[in-house]
């Protein structure tokens, strides 16, 4: 375990006193985990980039109020979350920021070509689901997190979340559904 | 069938091991002899190498510095009134419950002094200082003729005025 005075809960409380460099470390630390979940449930790379800010700035903003009574993660996964769905709600789904295709020279080319494509289908379903169901997703899939830790962050309860991922996962598998060499 | 659709109703907690022990097992007995949950747990696995395909693209090289911009200019935004800040100055040195306090205090004390001058006062002279007798109450005619030169038209001189109350008020 980190010492008291490098714990994310201290940075954060000092943060809320003005300590600056206490707030860098917290961005330094945290912020490539934020940009994958901004990412992820975005499919956007600027979308994203203001998602993390806003949630950092959101963060600097209440700390001064912050109490370290849930985990510090828990804690800006739920702000980050919060501002993933804020957004999904004011905006139409967003297709993707895929680069453009451009021939690859390289041995393996058409795996690679292949793995993009199912990517971008991947990508296309996600943006397809309800927010919520595509938030407890990425929470589930690309973040492993347990029920319980989904629900503190979604507000809601774990048997809620497992109704939510099961509507997920059945959305999913209808519009990937065609794709039969995917579950062959 | 009855007690397939419930197992159903839990293949995906199954999946994601959040099942206690006692209704795991009980599922996956089951799963031995319902090829029907079996397919659809299978459905269910299918999708996690298939979500893993989705890669993460590396977080930008600007985000930070643009991260701390924003928050340098916010903290200054932040810290710039209070320096300037003269209601602070003010609720510092006459602080909200020490002014309601002290006119609160000023208020009862006042009446407190007025009651006790009051009952003070009865006691000394009695009931009669404060009854009105008509004698004294009525103003005669040449007290009136006194005020009359305050009117639009005064009739007499100011020393006449003056003397008429002298004599009668006396």
């Amino acid at each position: 375990l980190p010492d008291y005075e490098e714990r994310d809960e201290h940075l954060v409380q000092a943060a809320g006193k003005g300590d600056f460099k206490a707030f860098e470390k917290i961005v330094a630390r945290h912020q490539a985990w934020a940009w994958q979940v901004a990412w992820r449930f975005t499919g956007d790379r600027d979308q994203a980039a203001d998602i993390v800010q806003d949630a950092f700035l959101r963060l600097l903003n209440a700390a001064g109020r912050y109490r370290p009574t849930a985990q510090f993660t828990t804690y800006f996964y739920r702000i980050l979350s919060r501002l993933c769905l804020d957004r999904a709600r004011k905006k139409q789904p967003l297709f993707t920021d895929t680069p453009p295709d451009r021939p690859d020279p390289l041995p393996g080319a058409a795996d690679r070509v292949m793995a993009k494509e199912t990517a971008a289908m991947v990508r296309s379903a996600l943006d397809a689901l309800a927010p919520n169901q595509r938030m407890a997703i990425v929470l589930k899939y690309y973040e492993n997190l347990n029920y319980r830790e989904i629900a503190a962050i979604l507000n809601t309860s774990p048997k809620a979340v497992e109704r939510l991922l099961a509507r997920a996962r059945e959305h999913l598998h209808t519009l990937l559904g065609n794709q039969r060499h995917f579950f062959s | 069938m009855r007690s397939c659709t419930r197992y159903k109703n839990h293949l995906n907690a199954y999946m994601d091991n959040e099942l206690s022990r006692m209704l795991e097992k009980k599922i996956r007995d089951h799963l031995v002899h319902c090829p029907d949950c079996r397919a659809t747990l299978q459905e269910i696995q299918a999708l996690d190498p298939l979500l893993q395909t989705l890669d993460s693209p590396p977080v930008p090289e600007t985000l930070k510095h643009r991260i701390l911009s924003r928050a340098k200019s916010m903290e200054k935004k932040r810290v710039l009134p209070k320096k300037m800040d003269w209601p602070g100055w003010r609720e510092w040195v006459f602080p909200s419950w020490l002014v309601t306090g002290t006119t609160t205090a000023a208020l009862m004390a006042g009446l407190v002094l007025g009651s006790w001058m009051g009952w003070a006062g009865y006691r000394e002279t009695g009931p009669k200082q404060f009854q009105t007798t008509t004698a004294k109450a009525e103003l005669t005619a040449t007290e009136f003729y006194a005020f009359d030169m305050l009117g639009a038209e005064p009739r007499g001189s100011i020393e006449a005025a003056a003397l008429a109350m002298l004599t009668n008020g006396g």
